[in-house]
């Protein structure tokens, strides 16, 4: 597919093919490699969850540098272009779950749940989603610093938009 | 009129033509996209688009919270359900309804009503509509013994929850009775959550023709003629037309009459399709259904009446009266569609989703498209395999054909696999050249289509 393909150069694409070999001729089922700006994630069947997080030591390449696209080859040869936009400033985006209304606030009156610095857990609730009268929390999903507030108050927010962003521990 | 944005709830080629539509009324849009069709036409051109979940239809394009919140968070006066989806949810109806949005289609309640095939029937039959010998809800094989005996075979089995197509096995020998029940009813539970199945005769020398029909909140009721579609696979619509070839006179003056009867009782708000089936060893015809939105095939009644459905559809559901009264509609000349489908007729029609690349569409005067694809475009493998709908008209049926084979010949697709060939294989034949259309007729040249095909496999399309 042309789009995808346009982020690597003839010489990754024949790395990740002869890693798809390697992998295929070894016992082990999952292989995640950093090779310069890409990080490698092939295997078969579903993902060890270690896998999730970008946190795999380079095995290669003298000045690992964060990846800023995951390559995902799945089972059936599918390659898949995994941005992780958040990557190239080392921060992480904590994005909606849902379509809704965002609140920063438990309450009206109530000081929001967290504001830039603040620590915060994977668990931590960084803020509520309505939608119909139906509020839910939004984990921070990882642990760390919050590094910037991009969605406002009562703000109407689409799926996957970026709420905040973390600087991981 | 009090609708100034309209929500469209849909995907695809007929996001699109919700989209025109409200253009052509000065009204604003708000497409509501799955993460797979961020980069659709239809986003293109909307108002606006707001993301509403992943891929999975369940997670966006079913999820009624999600539709509603997206209404209300850009302001939006309406919704259009378009089909399949939500359209005939009564669910996502009366959600509107509470939250003081407007449903651009009947009331929950007619949705729920018409919803309940088994219902339909009895209200249709109340309604003096001739109906399918048949059942009321059978529980158990032995009622369906009883009913069949008593009807004679061949019986088609339906879920009550079904409709559209779905939900259907026909039984031609009493030995497969008890199967046929016990899997119809698994299939009905897992696909509706609702295994309620009823009994009708099946017509094996079937047409399928359907009548338009039109109403407004002040109790004004149309219809806008008939389509036959006859032309199906697997229940499934492939070519439409308007008016249905080589039927008496009368008896179509008598389905009109029988479909605006239906929804005249009802006081039907809004587009609605009333479903027939006509047994061409009897001459004799009876109701199947009727569908509570705007059909995939309404561009052949538009094509003929000059009448712009959807739009229509947009300004009753804001409150205005029905611009025409039955005296006003006229129907002039034939027309045909042709739906394009990503899939592999040679393969059992598998889907065949993939990048589009090269989208060559015929153009001319009488020649309509409706699509949302372009050359360059990645076809999801998520939803549907329409890729867009070939409209033709003509003064009459013969010249509306050579308008479609002339168009098919000129359409070019490649990088996915097409139901073109197909199409032009079936628009050529002699069978439905003479308009010796039914149901069966698609299976029929079936094997003949897929015999010229695999000697001709090196042809490109």
């Amino acid at each position: 597919m042309a789009d995808e393909h346009s982020l690597l150069s003839e010489e990754e694409i024949q790395k990740i093919a002869r890693l798809v070999e390697m992998l295929d001729r070894s016992t082990f089922d999952f292989l995640q490699v950093k090779a310069g700006r890409l990080q490698v994630t092939i295997g078969k069947g579903s993902m060890p969850a270690a896998f999730g997080m970008p946190a795999a030591a380079p095995t290669e390449v003298a000045a690992p540098s964060e990846a800023d696209t995951s390559i995902r080859v799945l089972g059936d040869g599918i390659v898949q272009s995994v941005q992780n936009k958040g990557s190239a400033d080392g921060l992480l985006d904590v994005k909606a779950p849902m379509v809704g209304r965002f609140y920063t606030r438990p309450e009206p009156k109530a000081p929001p749940f967290v504001s830039v610095g603040a620590e915060v857990s994977a668990e931590s609730t960084v803020g509520l989603i309505e939608v119909m009268k139906v509020f839910t929390a939004v984990s921070a999903g990882v642990s760390g610093v919050i590094a910037e507030l991009c969605a406002k108050e009562e703000q109407f927010v689409e799926y996957g938009a970026v709420l905040m962003r973390v600087r991981p521990k | 009129m009090n609708i100034s944005r309209v929500l469209v709830a849909n995907r695809g080629e007929i996001a699109v033509r919700i989209i025109r539509a409200s253009q052509a009324l000065g009204i604003d849009t708000v497409l509501v996209v799955s993460e797979a069709d961020r980069d659709s036409l239809p986003s293109r051109m909307a108002g606006r688009t707001v993301c509403i979940g992943p891929a999975r239809a369940t997670d966006s394009y079913l999820n009624i919270k999600a539709i509603i919140a997206s209404a209300l968070g850009t302001a939006s006066d309406a919704i259009h359900p378009g089909y399949g989806f939500l359209a005939e949810s009564p669910e996502l109806a009366q959600a509107c309804r509470s939250e003081g949005i407007v449903f651009i289609g009947p009331t929950p309640e007619q949705i729920r009503t018409m919803g309940n095939k088994l219902l339909a029937r009895k209200l249709a039959d109340e309604y003096g509509l001739p109906i399918l010998p048949g059942s009321e809800r059978i529980r158990s094989y032995k009622e369906a013994l009883t009913v069949t005996e008593k009807i004679g075979l061949p019986v088609m089995m339906k879920a009550a929850a079904g409709g559209g197509g779905r939900g259907m096995k026909v039984v031609t020998k009493s030995g497969d009775l008890q199967g046929a029940f016990e899997s119809a009813a698994a299939e009905a539970r897992a696909a509706f959550g609702d295994d309620s199945l009823y009994i009708e005769r099946f017509i094996p020398n079937a047409r399928h023709i359907e009548v338009q029909v039109f109403g407004d909140r002040n109790g004004n009721v149309i219809h806008l003629g008939e389509r036959d579609c006859s032309l199906q696979r697997r229940h499934q619509k492939l070519i439409e037309e308007t008016p249905a070839p080589s039927i008496d006179e009368s008896l179509r003056e008598q389905i009109h009459q029988a479909g605006l009867t239906l929804a005249r009782e009802m006081k039907y708000e809004n587009a609605g399709t009333v479903e027939f089936v006509v047994d061409q060893d009897t001459g004799t015809f009876h109701f199947l259904e009727m569908n509570t939105r705007i059909q995939v095939e309404h561009p052949v009644t538009e094509m003929i009446t000059g009448v712009d459905l959807v739009q229509e559809q947009i300004r009753v559901a804001g409150g205005e009266a029905l611009r025409f009264k039955q005296s006003d509609v006229k129907f002039s000349g034939h027309a045909i569609e042709c739906r394009i489908n990503a899939e592999v007729p040679m393969e059992g029609f598998r889907p065949a989703p993939g990048r589009i690349v090269n989208w060559v569409s015929p153009e001319g005067a009488q020649i309509r498209l409706d699509t949302h694809c372009y050359t360059g475009y990645l076809v999801p493998p998520y939803y549907d395999s329409l890729l867009g709908k070939l409209i033709v008209h003509g003064t009459n049926r013969s010249e509306a054909l050579a308008r479609m084979r002339w168009a098919l010949d000129r359409f070019l697709v490649s990088g996915v696999s097409t139901t073109l060939e197909f199409l032009r294989f079936v628009i050529g034949h002699p069978e439905f050249e003479g308009g010796k259309v039914s149901t069966r007729l698609v299976e029929t040249l079936l094997p003949e289509m897929l015999a010229v095909q695999r000697k001709s496999k090196h042809t490109a399309v």
